[in-house]
């Protein structure tokens, strides 16, 4: 209920009221009662005519002492009442400020340049704004990295914004400045005498200050509280495993550091594989506390801004885990590192999964030399072109069928198919004629069946007009006719290539095994970007996102290190898939704190001290002091007989 | 005075009270503070089994007053007994203990069971208007249910907003957003705001009203942080608009690499929400496309693509716009459009410099059969530094070092080290016959063009007759110096040259003597100044005289005049000279030369007349005569190519059917040079090597129906030289990665996979990609590449509005050399992914859908994975939201009121003792 500009937070106004008559009432039938007169036995009766020679005025004096002393308990009851209602300033007081203070909670805000660090010290500068609030304004506590939320609605109640301050902590990921402001923005949007109070180290990149909703925010006075004292830092903003293009045995991995520091400095880089059981297993960040057998040691040397890679060849086994931290190197100018949360991170070696395939048709020495190629990962069953038939049932069962020159008819509706020179009733693309001497004139280069592969100059003696269908797609072709065509429908993946490889320089090239190699996991993989999976497998960033897909799991991740993701519909006892996770985010590890925010042109002046009307008090506490006194001093009165 | 000294002591014994007091309230609060748990200023303690706290417990110091209240009373004027007074003094120290402690604000730790319900309802543009007054009927329901102080409504779509109602219900409030914010829904910064609404000390609830179909913000990173929080979120699905029926075009592709004048594919995804039927518009550059502007196509439920065979003819970008003219049904208009910016990469271009027009037509016949451009330019078109930009490959045929101006070598030997290709080709007029030696252009060749064991022996002794008469004065003598000039610099060292000048009267210029003598014989040809008549008689005999004591195989007289003269004797004077074996050519300059004579002269002289009316021939004549003589290095003989290196250029060409060769320029090859080809002796015919970053290769027999005349007739001819061509060329189109590009939600993502010819990842390099947006005005942004893993490079940005985005990126390793990977890729950014059709939204192929959590997991499923996440689950009443459940939330309750209230009671206790004398014990009661 709103009276007078006030809303009632205690004592519903009904109940309030019903007490203040009873309570009037009853005082008034109390002073009207008349005090008995205690009896005393004088024995000398003329001291009592002095006594009852009380003059009129005497009379009045004490009758208006006692409607003073009733005055000055309905004064003492109705203060008490007050503060039992609990009066506060309405929300559609137009007089006070609608301050948003926004607290950056990101990386860099963990930073140890400060006491405590930099969050520390953004909670007692938010402590103190809410101390400078004035009695009509109200706040809101909100916090920031990559997501943004409210801790408070906008309410005047400063104990209550203190605890929602006070209980801010710090996160590992990277700040999302536009969305922030969008929020703060949304947030103030209508509200009386808006203010927004950014409270952070400024550490934003060029292209987060020009994707701020400086349009939004044009009607509010914006103001930034600045924290950090310096930028002294070194991190790896990188670090991730890849499979080699050419070897897919093979892995690499790629460390990139990059100093922040002022001066130039020399690191340690330690890369170590984490032993075997030594990581604590578990939902969220793992691997801080494991044991890490160290593989390499490198000792870098770094000018101020500067960012260098470190490459690591045959890393290790699939599915093992590394971690690439910082060190301090001895000798050299090692200097300080503010920010730990970017000193290690974290990488697994991407697995590589055992692929089953069936080769149908005669004798091809090329096609079984690229097979051979792809190792171990490869388990292949050959079957003649006669016995095809017979296996067909157990066509979907594998991962990739490959057809050498040969086309069963009917062809199959289900399952994962590369052909070869298809021909014939059985052949998914039927033929329309054959082409001399085709030239490879387009290449969907991104299309994963010839990544990686280069086919310029390949040297084709013939191959067939194969005919494709609405969304099959041409992966290359020669002027029109299609020479590598891939086809997906649902419970379907098919590539084939218009001609006999062993009738071009294919197999001749480099490209024959990586092409074959492309085939099988596009084929085994289906619907899953290889490329994603790849990446997604070795490390992904917290500054591109929280959320990542792994296999068929999305998964949030909020900190560094490994994370272990088992998937609800995954079979009992199969090998949950492991995940790490880095900052990789240099703007968050330039801690150089900015001073001053100027975004779209306009500069965040400081905050002010207080806030217009002096210190905020609550109003009940107001009344229960004055009650107190006025109790204090209306036991004096009535005991010196000033009242009665 | 006795009253005076009275009240002095009262006041006394109150101040030494309230001293003593607050050494009490002092001592206490001392004492409690030891108890206490907690170290921010609070004092936290147990009552009885209970935990209480203590805000503020300074304000117990009031209790200090207590004992004044006792001292006060000792000096009482009240007409009370002291038994009643000592009651009084306690029921009032009671109420001011009350009263401080209300100030001290305490509270008392319970268990909670009430329920707090933020409701946060999508109001964006995929919402549709019933569902939106549904949601309305439901919230009022909630509101219903819960207590007022407990119930808060946010309303978002883009952006969150709290609505708050003057009147309740609230619900009824609910309206959308401004129109540009309800093209978007941002749940996760919807439920970020719904936190803060959240009533202290209840048990949290989050009441999502949406349709799930995210398109900003991290959604289930943010139910993570819900469920960090303790916030059961709660669901309703609004899912009127999968009932609609929609139709938008999602985007449009083309192949990777386009080229002018070739035909390839637009393919244009459409979405529909049902089965049907539409028709599809397409434009090119704002006009209607042709053949075929419009097309009618059945539709599945899902994506369909329909593709369209188009052509760009010119370099260059071109736009494309899909629209949809008319479907069964298609609820919203605003996502019937596409476009898509095609970059036309122009062929691979070659520049080709011939000695004479046509000569290598053959060739470059050749190379444009194999989809190679070739920009053909006679002897004097060798271009300068700026025109060499687009040219990926410069082919010099055959000619002479006297066409190019020193400049025009610089600008090829810049060219070649920046990047370009240059292939020169032989012929008489090429390599050291050519007169390259000590150019610039000889330390780029691959060969070498001086050849040991020939040099001491003098192959030509050249005579150069010149007519100096006054008709040959101003341009025509400078010409006439400059191919002078030329000629004596394109003979090898050891040959030998004279040069007679003649007017009415001869004279030798220069005696015979070596072409190593340069500076003596160009100060000489510097002395020529016209004058005179013209006796090309006597001319002739003195150049012959210098030439018959030579030794040397070949002995050659150039003649050069532009009069006439007597016929005497020149027969004769002819005749001796061949008998000498001396040969003679003639050149007429001008109508006014006597050609009669002077093609006679070179009939009976074994040599070539020429005439020209343009004296700028003069020099070219005499390189050109001069080269036709010059040939020790050349061998013209048949000879077959032979595979020195296999090379990728050689893929797939049959040597063993190629014809011979019927010459070629001989030459050494370089100790560092790629010896790919050579003749059937041994020596290069085709050598390679690299300078700086481009390549030059050399091919010391020639391009035209001369040496290779069999050549160009062999099948594999043309496949052989655009494979050679493309090897050697500018590395533009090598070096050129594919850029993978996906929109997610509103964001841009690109990736470049940067792996170099030899398969291996091109790790730490450093660069930007640049994004040209086509709205009007095109917006550009440049994004620095972050390497996120060996040989990845990728970049985020925010879409922007719904249009065409272009992109590039350049990649260079940290030493500034220049890019080492380019790429290029383009996207379309279709409508506002709030307006994609629902059931679209769902149905797509794992492959054409765009990557990203946010698009992935759409509508009901994310709508339940959130719920999931947070314990929360579909509300099916509100109830179901309301019921707490097994849900129990530990608050800390403020317990001022309660105390307050005992407080007035006291203070009506309080007044009443001292209305009211209380009667002595048996006595009776009297008012």
């Amino acid at each position: 209920m709103t009276i007078f500009g006030l809303t009632l937070a205690g004592l519903p106004a009904g109940a309030a009221a019903a007490i203040a008559l009873v309570g009037a009432a009853a005082l008034t039938g109390l002073y009207l009662l008349k005090l008995r007169r205690r009896r005393v036995v004088v024995p000398f009766a003329p001291l009592w005519a002095a006594a009852l020679g009380e003059t009129q005025s005497e009379r009045l004096s004490r009758r208006l002492r006692r409607w003073l002393s009733l005055a000055l308990q309905m004064l003492f009851g109705a203060l008490v009442l007050l503060a039992a209602v609990d009066p506060r300033p309405a929300e559609a007081d137009r007089a006070g400020r609608s301050v948003l203070i926004l607290i950056d909670r990101s990386a860099s805000m963990s930073a140890t340049d400060e006491p405590g660090s930099r969050l520390g010290s953004a909670r007692r500068v938010a402590r103190g704004i809410v101390a400078g609030l004035g009695p009509a304004d109200r706040a809101m506590v909100a916090t920031f990295a990559s997501g943004v939320a409210a801790e408070t609605g906008f309410e005047a109640d400063v104990r209550s914004l203190e605890g929602a301050i006070d209980e801010v902590t710090g996160t590992e990921e990277p700040a999302d400045l536009p969305r922030a402001l969008g929020f703060a923005a949304a947030a103030l949007r209508g509200r009386p005498h808006p203010t927004l109070i950014l409270v952070s180290d400024g550490a934003y990149g060029a292209n987060a200050r020009a994707q701020a909703p400086a349009q939004a925010l044009s009607g509010v006075d914006v103001r930034f509280a600045p924290v950090g004292t310096r930028g002294d830092n070194v991190a790896i903003i990188s670090f991730a495993a890849r499979r080699d293009p050419a070897d897919r045995g093979s892995v690499q991995a790629s460390v990139v550091v990059q100093s922040f520091r002022d001066g130039p400095c020399e690191v340690a880089l330690e890369i170590g594989t984490v032993a075997d059981g030594g990581a604590q297993e578990g939902p969220g960040s793992e691997g801080a506390a494991a044991e890490i057998v160290v593989v390499e040691r490198a000792r870098l040397g770094l000018a101020p801004g500067e960012r260098k890679t470190h490459v690591l060849h045959e890393v290790a086994a699939p599915g093992a885990r590394l971690v690439a931290r910082l060190v301090r190197a001895s000798g050299g100018g090692g200097g300080g590192d503010d920010l730990a949360v970017d000193d290690r991170t974290y990488a697994v070696v991407p697995a590589l999964p055992r692929r089953r395939v069936l080769r149908v048709g005669g004798g091809n020495l090329f096609l079984e030399g690229a097979l051979l190629s792809l190792g171990g990962q490869v388990v292949v069953r050959r079957v003649s072109t006669a016995a095809a038939e017979s296996t067909r049932a157990r066509w979907p069962d594998y991962d990739a069928v490959i057809f050498d020159g040969v086309a069963p008819a009917p062809a199959p509706t289900a399952g994962r198919f590369l052909y070869f020179d298809p021909a014939g009733a059985g052949s998914p693309f039927p033929a329309r004629g054959a082409l001399r001497d085709p030239v490879v004139s387009d290449t969907q280069k991104l299309h994963p069946l010839v990544k990686h592969v280069a086919l310029a100059d390949l040297n084709v003696r013939e191959a067939q007009r194969l005919t494709i269908e609405p969304g099959d797609t041409a992966v290359a072709s020669s002027f029109g006719s299609p020479l590598i065509v891939a086809r997906v429908r649902p419970g379907l993946r098919v590539a084939a290539l218009a001609f006999d490889p062993r009738h071009s320089d294919l197999p001749m090239r480099t490209a024959f095994p990586l092409l074959l190699a492309n085939a099988v996991e596009w084929l085994a993989s289906a619907g899953v970007d290889t490329d994603a999976a790849d990446v997604a497998t070795g490390g992904v960033s917290l500054r591109t996102g929280r959320t990542f897909r792994v296999g068929d799991a999305d998964i949030p991740v909020a900190r560094v290190g490994f994370h272990r993701v088992a998937t609800a519909g995954g079979a009992a006892g199969a090998p949950a898939a492991v995940v790490a996770a880095n900052l990789s985010d240099p703007v968050e590890s330039d801690t150089h704190p900015s001073a001053a925010l100027t975004l779209a042109g306009r500069a965040w002046p400081r905050p002010p001290d207080a806030g217009p009307g002096g210190p905020r008090q609550d109003l009940w506490a107001v009344a229960l002091i004055a009650a107190v006194a006025l109790s204090l001093f209306e036991w004096w009165s009535y005991h010196r007989r000033w009242t009665v | 005075m006795r009253r005076g000294s009275l009240q002095r002591a009262a006041v006394a014994r109150a101040l030494g009270a309230v001293l003593g007091g607050g050494l009490v309230a002092a001592g206490l609060l001392g004492w409690l503070s030891t108890q206490s748990t907690e170290t921010d200023g609070t004092l936290a303690f147990e009552l009885g089994s209970r935990a209480a706290q203590l805000g503020a417990p300074a304000w117990l110091l009031l209790l200090a007053a207590a004992p004044a209240v006792f001292v006060v009373r000792l000096g009482s004027l009240a007409d009370f007994s002291r038994g009643q007074l000592l009651l009084q003094a306690a029921v009032r120290t009671a109420l001011l203990f009350l009263m401080a402690l209300v100030l001290a604000r305490p509270a008392l730790h319970s268990e909670a069971v009430a329920v707090s319900v933020v409701a946060v309802a999508d109001v964006s543009d995929s919402v549709t208007d019933r569902d939106l007054e549904g949601a309305r009927g439901f919230l009022a329901e909630v509101e219903r249910a819960a207590d007022p102080r407990r119930f808060r409504l946010i309303r978002f779509a883009r952006w969150p907003e709290e609505v708050v109602a003057t009147q309740p219900p609230t619900a009824a409030a609910l309206g959308r957003l401004p129109p540009l914010a309800g093209a978007g829904t941002d749940i996760a910064l919807g439920l970020g705001l719904g936190y803060g609404l959240i009533e202290p000390g209840t048990i949290p609830r989050i009441l999502l009203l949406s349709d799930g179909r995210a398109t900003g913000g991290d959604t289930l990173a943010e139910a993570e942080r819900a469920a960090a929080r303790g916030v059961r979120i709660f669901f309703r699905h609004l899912a009127d608009a999968s009932l609609a029926g929609d139709v938008a075009i999602d985007g449009l592709t083309a192949p990777d690499e386009i080229r002018p004048h070739g035909s390839f594919e637009i393919e244009v995804r459409v979405l529909a929400s049902h089965d049907g039927q539409v028709t599809l518009r397409l434009e090119q550059d704002g006009r209607p496309h042709l053949p075929e502007p419009e097309r009618r196509v059945a539709l599945r439920a899902g994506t369909t693509t329909v593709a369209w065979t188009t052509r760009i003819d010119q370099p260059g970008t071109s736009v494309y716009r899909a629209r949809i003219v008319a479907a069964d049904r298609n609820h919203r208009t605003e996502n019937d459009e596409g476009t898509l910016a095609v970059a036309a990469q122009g062929r691979p271009r070659v520049l080709l410099v011939q000695d004479e027009p046509g000569a290598a037509a053959a060739f470059a016949r050749a190379l444009e059969a194999e989809s190679i451009d070739v920009e053909v330019r006679g002897p004097r078109g060798a271009p300068a530094r700026a025109d060499l930009e687009p040219v990926d490959l410069v082919v010099l045929s055959d000619v002479p070092r006297s066409e190019l101006t020193d400049r025009q070598m610089r600008a090829l030997e810049s060219y070649v080290r920046d990047g370009g290709g240059l292939l020169v080709a032989g012929g008489p007029g090429s390599f050291g016959s050519g007169g390259y030696a000590g150019t610039r252009i000889e330390p780029l060749l691959p060969v070498r063009i001086d050849l040991p064991g020939r040099r001491e022996e003098a192959t030509l002794a050249l005579a150069l007759v010149i007519d100096k008469s006054g008709s040959m004065s101003g341009a025509r003598m400078d010409l006439t110096k400059e191919a002078a000039r030329a000629t004596a610099e394109m003979m090898a060292p050891e040959d030998q040259i004279a040069i007679v000048v003649f007017d009415s009267q001869a004279a030798p210029l220069v005696r015979l003597q070596r072409a190593a003598n340069r500076g003596h014989i160009r100060t000489g040809i510097a002395r020529l100044q016209p004058s005179g008549g013209t006796n090309i008689l006597a001319g002739l005999r003195d150049g012959l005289e210098e030439l018959y004591p030579a030794q040397a195989k070949k002995k050659h007289v150039i003649l050069l005049s532009d009069g006439q003269s007597q016929y005497d004797d020149l027969p004769e004077l002819v005749d001796d000279a061949v008998a000498a074996h001396i040969t003679i050519s003639a050149v007429g300059v001008g109508d006014g030369a006597d050609q009669t004579m002077l093609r006679t002269i070179a009939a009976r002289g074994g040599g070539r007349f020429y005439h020209t009316r343009d004296p700028a021939s003069i020099p070219r004549i005499f390189t050109r005569e001069t080269a036709e003589l010059s040939r020790s290095s050349i061998v013209e003989e048949p000879t077959t190519a032979r595979i020195a290196r296999r090379a990728e250029m050689l893929a797939g060409i049959p040597f063993e059917s190629a014809p011979p060769l019927r010459g070629y320029v001989a030459a050494r090859p370089r100790p560092s040079a790629d010896l790919i080809l050579t003749t059937g002796k041994g020596e290069p015919l085709f050598a390679r090597w690299q300078i700086g970053l481009g390549q030059v290769a050399a091919w010391t027999s020639d391009l035209k129906a001369r040496w290779a005349v069999d050549w160009i007739r062999w099948p594999s001819f043309g496949k052989f030289w655009a494979q050679a061509a493309r090897s050697t060329m500018r590395r533009r189109a090598t070096h050129r990665l594919p850029m993978r590009t996906t929109l997610d939600g509103e964001t841009v993502s690109v990736t470049i996979d940067a792996v170099g010819p030899d398969d291996r990842f091109m790790t730490g390099l450093r660069g930007d990609v640049e994004a040209t947006h086509t709205a009007d005005p095109p917006g550009r942004r440049s994004l620095p590449l972050m390497e996120t893993a060996p040989g990845l490079y990728q970049a985020a940005f925010p879409a922007g509005p719904p249009g065409a985005l272009l992109l590039s990126a350049k990649l260079a390793r940290a030493d500034a050399l220049p890019p080492v990977v380019q790429a290029g890729g383009r996207l379309t950014i279709p409508f506002a992914p709030e307006l994609r059709p629902a059931a679209a939204a769902t149905a797509a192929d794992g492959e054409a859908a765009s990557a990203g959590a946010a698009a992935r997991l759409s509508s009901r499923p994310l709508l339940e994975a959130i719920a999931t996440r947070t314990g929360g689950r579909e509300a099916s009443s509100a109830a179901a939201v309301m019921d707490p459940g097994p849900d129990r939330v530990t608050a800390l309750r403020p317990i001022r009121t309660p105390l307050l209230l005992a407080a007035l009671a006291l203070f009506l206790l309080d007044v009443l003792l001292r209305r009211v004398r209380l009667p002595k014990a048996g006595a009776s009661f009297h008012v």
